[in-house]
Formats: structure tokens, C-alpha cells, sequence
């Protein structure tokens, strides 16, 4: 035996075409390679996280953070290639001993304002009204956990759970950049790829759906549209392709289809092979609660503890908001994830503002940033163009006013205030274009542009 | 995978994308550092630098460098701070690391070239003769002589019984010896 260990010495420190053959011979086990995918997303976020410490994150005055848009992406993967990692499919994370669930009441704009002098008859017409027009915080946890399980669907709606990679798959090339914002040169695109009229397209595979409840992408929308305000956005529906050639470039005005039909099938683009369910997010709850509640919208988030062997104690969040369409439904409209290493001190009950934004804004600043954040898309959309919505470069909690170009002067004056900033083509002949929003969205003022 | 590939993975989902790239190149990194730490590393230490390598690889990746395949790429890091870390264990262990080691020279003598392929030929007679085993022997081999597993780890990862995975690899240790014999590798 020894000598055939001696003979496999000759193996070590092996040249590049033999290391092909031996890695053939490779055999490691699902829990090894994820404990190793979890040590390298922990040495890459430190990595990225000391880069931004060091040389990209920019200050600019008392209480003004630079965050990128992207965060929440990054954010919600994050959270993803922890969560369900860890926990859904390999069963890395010990849960901790002990749940605890508790409903926080809804943030304070629910509750009926504080009256002095005021007739029983009044109040009591004033709670009716309270009770008419707002949700309940069991009611809106009702619709959370209805809904939780559809959202987490279609976010990965993808994931190879659905597809079987073995069979056919077909690839288009379809939209990947502006060529501008990948190079500032006239270097040729990578072999591959296309550029047309400055659009960069990238070819994609796309592989046959494997799920029964779906012929076409109606059957999508119907079923998503049920519980998602916009499922095509979600979902990234695309059309039909029939019309098309494998290989071809498809020309889709900025827009990535992740599902298409070809011949009468569906086809998704390949997602993370993994799952995610509410049974992620069911124990060891550290905080649950409404947030930016009106008679029209809500959210809420649900905060959960989890103990990795990697990361340790982890709080992981996910939220849902949720809106009222023109019938009356609730829809969600979005949601995001996010994990953040538990602190015992932190009082995750009292953020006044979701986990994915209490490192951006002060602890008592209750301000919906996805609400501003849509304001703000929707004022450059109508003065600027959509083209310039597209490029959004972030956002920033600013409590200090600069001299600015007043849009109006009726805003919230509380010093709680939110800069959108948009690049546009004439950035270097006028800036970037900053849009002021105060706590209800409104946009009060923008940047000079020279 | 290329690296417009992945670059296109990154801006859609950048753990997605780390994912996508880690399946994909795994077996790969995993082969080139135990291939250099078998010597001196635990199980820990392989562990470590594989991630090393990974976090390395996403985080210094750039699309404008790396646009065609990320084999040699990936290759290439991996090979670098597997090396780097067989030398920080050596010295850790008190193991002297000879500077007319193969691969950690950059002008070799001729001589050590002679050696150097040599050896190169040799590894490729042997993996000639696993291969020529066939499965799931081959398989067997490496894993007991080579990886250093035991009978039930690997019963484990092919489905196996223990029981059996020593009867086949006695077989196909005897059946590797008297090919190799042939080739004057073994007696």
C-alpha cells in the first residue's frame, strides 16, 4: 500500500494538461463545496467592503452616505446565497434553541392622532374611519405570509428546479449594456458578443421549462398578477421568439428577457441551482412589523435570526410592499433581502426604517426609500426622459440643504431629505442631474446643472 | 464559462454569478490546490485556499481584461496562491522548500529541465495507467492513494459499500502495478 501511495506522489505539483485528468478523478461532497462557497463570499464581501472603506466611498458632509442603487441586488443575493445555501438545501446553519415571534405595532402614522377635548362621539367616528381605511397589523401579516411564498417563487422563478439543463436549450443574444458604460474607448467588443448602435448584446441560453402549470406566458401572468403588481418586471417576461433564428440578436429597447416562448414552449434563462421557501424564514423570528403604512400601501419586514458556522449569528430580513390596485387587491410591488451580523444590542424592533436601509439613515427617521426612490424615477421620466431613469446612480440621506434650484417650496422642512442622482449624456457639459425628495416624495429642488 | 459570460452574470446577480463561476471551476481549483498542498496542508488549510481563490477571482475579475475563457484565468490565480501557501506551511511545518524545487523556479537549469520532464512523463504514464483501469476503479485509486481517503469515504461518494470499494481498490492496485510495471515505474 505504501508504494502505491509513493507512486501517486509523482501526481503532486503536475502540470496544467494533467491536472484536467486528475480533477476528472475529484469527488467532494455538497456540504464541503458549500462550506467553501460561504468562506469565499465571506472573504469577497470583506475584500469589497475594505476596497470601498479604502479608496471608492465618498463622504460628503455631516450624515450623507453614497450608497449605489445596485445594493439592494447585491444585498438580496447576498442574503440569497446565505439563506438558502445555509439553511434551504445543505442544512449548513444550526438553528438556535429558543423562537420568539412578536408583532410590533404599526409605525405610528396608523395609530389615531392623540386628541384632547374631543367628544366621545367624535373618537368614535374617528376609530371607525381608522378601522375602514387602514389594515390591521394581523391583517397585513395575513397578507404577508399569503403572499411571501408566491414572491420568493417568482424572484427565482428560474432556479434550476424548474429546468432540466440536460435538455434542449436554445440561445439568443439579447440586450446586455450600452457600449459607453463598458468602455470609454472604441476597443471592439469581446468575441461573442454584438454591438449595435452603440448596444451591447450578449448571447444567452435559454433552456426549456419543466412546469406543469404553464403553457404560455399568460399562464404566467395571470397566475403572478394575482398576488405581484407587476410580474412582468419581476419576472422578466419577454415575448415570443418563434419569429427568430438560435444565434440571433434580438433587439429589446434595454430590456434582459429572462422568459420567452420559442415554437409554443417556454424557455428561462438558468438561475442558481437551489431554492428558497418560507420555511427560511419561519423560525427564531427576532422581529415582525409593519412599516410606511397608508390606506393604500404598506410594508412589511420580517427579521429573523440564524446561526451559520461561517458568518455566526446573522439577522436576516426580507420585506414585501405591498400596494392597493384600482379593484381594490393587494398587490406586492416589490421586496428585497438583506443579512447583516446580529448584534445583541441592536433593537431590530424599533427601526423605524427597513434593515436594508438603517445603515443609510438615522435610527428615527421612518423614510420609505423605494417609495422616494419611485418619485423621484417617475419626475426625471417626465422632465428628462426614461432613457434617463435608466441610469440612476444612487442615492443619499441628506440633512443639509446646498443652494439648489427650487421646484417648489412646499415640503417637509424636517431635514430628512433624499438626493437621487441620474447621469445623462451631457454630464460633462451640465452634471449629473441631483433630485431633491422630502419623507412623502415630493420633489422640492434639484442641483444646478452649469 | 467566459469572462463576457460571467460579467453578465455579475450585473444581473452578483452572488448568482459567484455561484454560477464556483460550480463551474470547483473541481477544477480544488485539484490544483490539493495538488500542491497534499503534501503539507489539512483538510482546513485546502479548504481555506480554495475559498482564497475564489474571493480572489471575483474580486480582482475585470471584463475588460478577462472577456474569453476563465479557465487559464482561474488557472492561473489558483496555481499562484496555492504556491504561495505551500510555501508559508512548509516553512510553518520547519520543511525546508528547495529552491531548485520544479516549479518554483523561474530559470531552471538544464538539468532540472531534463528532471522536470521527466516527470512530466512520468505523470502522464501514470494517469495513462489509471485511466486504463476504467470506472469505477480509477475513481477508487485516486481516491484512496492519491486524496488519501478511507474505504468508507469513498463508499460514500460513489454509493458504495465500504466492504466492496476494498475489494475493488486491492484489485485495481495490483491491476495499476502490473501495468505500470511495463512501463518500469514499478517493480
Amino acid at each position: 500500500m505504501k508504494d502505491n501511495e509513493k507512486i501517486f506522489d509523482l501526481l503532486e505539483h503536475a502540470d496544467d494538461n494533467i491536472i484536467d485528468d486528475i480533477a476528472g478523478y475529484s469527488k467532494d461532497s455538497d456540504r464541503m463545496k458549500q462550506k467553501v462557497f460561504a468562506a469565499s463570499e465571506k472573504k469577497f464581501n470583506s475584500m469589497d467592503k475594505d476596497f470601498d472603506k479604502n479608496g471608492e466611498t465618498t463622504v460628503r458632509g455631516v450624515e450623507e452616505y453614497n450608497r449605489p442603487i445596485w445594493y439592494r441586488t447585491v444585498c438580496a443575493a447576498a442574503a440569497f446565497a446565505l439563506v438558502a445555501g445555509g439553511v434551504g438545501v445543505f442544512g449548513l446553519i444550526k438553528k438556535s434553541a429558543g423562537s420568539s415571534s412578536s408583532i410590533v405595532p404599526a409605525a405610528e402614522v396608523t395609530e389615531p392622532d392623540e386628541t384632547e377635548d374631543t367628544d366621545i362621539a367624535e373618537m368614535t367616528e374617528a376609530d371607525e374611519v381608522n378601522e375602514q381605511t387602514f389594515l390591521s397589523d394581523e391583517e397585513m401579516k395575513a397578507l404577508f405570509d399569503e403572499y411571501l411564498p408566491v414572491y420568493l417563487e417568482a424572484e427565482w422563478f428560474n432556479a434550476a428546479d424548474r429546468i432540466n439543463e440536460n435538455t434542449e436549450k436554445i440561445s439568443f443574444s439579447v440586450y446586455y449594456t450600452e457600449k459607453k458604460d463598458w468602455y470609454t474607448d472604441d476597443s471592439p467588443v469581446p468575441d461573442g458578443m454584438t454591438e449595435i448602435d452603440g448596444i451591447v448584446y450578449c448571447p444567452q441560453d435559454f433552456y426549456k421549462l419543466d412546469d406543469p402549470r404553464f403553457s404560455t406566458l399568460d399562464d404566467i401572468r395571470n397566475y403572478y398578477g394575482q398576488y405581484l403588481k407587476d410580474p412582468d418586471t419581476i419576472l422578466g417576461i419577454g415575448g415570443d421568439y418563434s419569429q427568430y433564428q438560435p444565434g440571433d440578436v434580438v433587439i429589446t429597447d434595454g430590456y434582459a428577457p429572462e422568459i420567452i416562448t420559442y415554437n409554443g414552449d417556454i424557455y428561462v434563462q438558468r438561475s442558481l441551482k437551489t431554492s428558497m421557501t418560507p420555511d427560511d424564514w419561519a423560525d427564531n423570528i427576532i422581529s415582525e412589523k409593519s412599516l410606511y403604512v397608508e390606506e393604500d400601501r404598506f410594508t412589511w419586514e420580517k427579521i429573523v435570526k440564524i446561526n451559520t458556522e461561517y458568518w455566526g449569528e446573522t439577522a436576516s430580513a426580507v420585506d414585501m410592499s405591498f400596494v392597493k390596485d384600482e379593484a381594490g387587491n393587494w398587490k406586492c410591488d416589490c421586496g428585497t433581502m438583506c443579512e447583516e451580523r446580529y448584534s445583541p444590542e441592536k433593537d431590530y424592533n424599533s427601526l423605524k426604517n427597513l434593515m436594508i436601509d438603517s445603515d443609510y439613515l438615522p435610527q428615527d427617521c421612518p423614510m420609505n426609500v423605494n417609495m422616494i426612490l419611485q418619485k423621484a424615477d417617475e419626475y426625471v421620466t417626465d422632465n428628462y426622459g426614461a432613457d434617463v431613469v435608466k441610469n440612476c446612480d444612487g442615492w443619499e440621506y441628506v440633512s443639509v440643504l446646498p443652494d439648489y434650484y427650487h421646484v417648489t417650496d412646499d415640503f417637509v422642512n424636517n431635514g430628512n431629505w433624499i438626493r437621487a442622482n441620474y447621469n445623462t449624456p451631457d454630464d460633462a457639459l451640465l452634471g449629473p442631474v441631483g433630485v431633491y425628495l422630502d419623507e412623502n416624495g415630493t420633489v422640492f429642488g434639484l442641483d444646478w446643472r452649469e | 464559462m467566459t469572462g463576457s459570460e460571467y460579467g453578465s452574470l455579475v450585473r444581473k446577480n452578483p452572488s448568482s454569478a459567484h455561484r454560477a463561476l464556483f460550480d463551474e471551476y470547483f473541481n477544477y481549483v480544488r485539484t490544483i490546490v490539493y495538488n500542491h498542498l497534499r503534501s503539507c496542508g489539512s483538510v482546513e488549510d485546502v479548504e481555506e485556499c480554495i475559498s482564497d481563490i475564489f474571493a480572489s477571482v471575483y474580486f480582482g475579475f475585470s471584463e475588460k481584461e478577462t472577456s474569453g475563457e476563465l479557465k487559464g484565468y482561474i488557472g492561473t490565480i489558483a496555481k499562484r496562491i496555492s504556491i504561495d501557501r505551500y510555501r508559508s506551511l512548509s516553512v510553518k511545518a520547519g520543511k525546508t522548500v528547495s529552491i531548485d524545487n520544479e516549479e518554483y523556479l523561474t530559470l531552471r537549469s538544464s538539468e532540472d529541465v531534463v528532471a522536470g520532464s521527466e516527470r512530466s512523463e512520468l505523470q502522464h504514464i501514470l494517469i495513462d495507467a489509471v485511466k486504463a483501469l476504467g470506472e469505477p476503479d480509477s475513481t477508487i485509486l485516486m481516491q484512496k492513494y492519491y486524496y488519501n481517503r478511507n474505504s468508507k469515504e469513498i463508499g460514500k461518494l460513489l454509493d458504495m459499500k465500504p466492504a466492496t470499494v476494498r475489494m475493488r481498490s486491492k484489485r485495481a492496485a495490483e491491476k495499476l502495478r502490473d501495468i505500470l510495471s511495463k512501463t518500469g515505474i514499478a517493480s
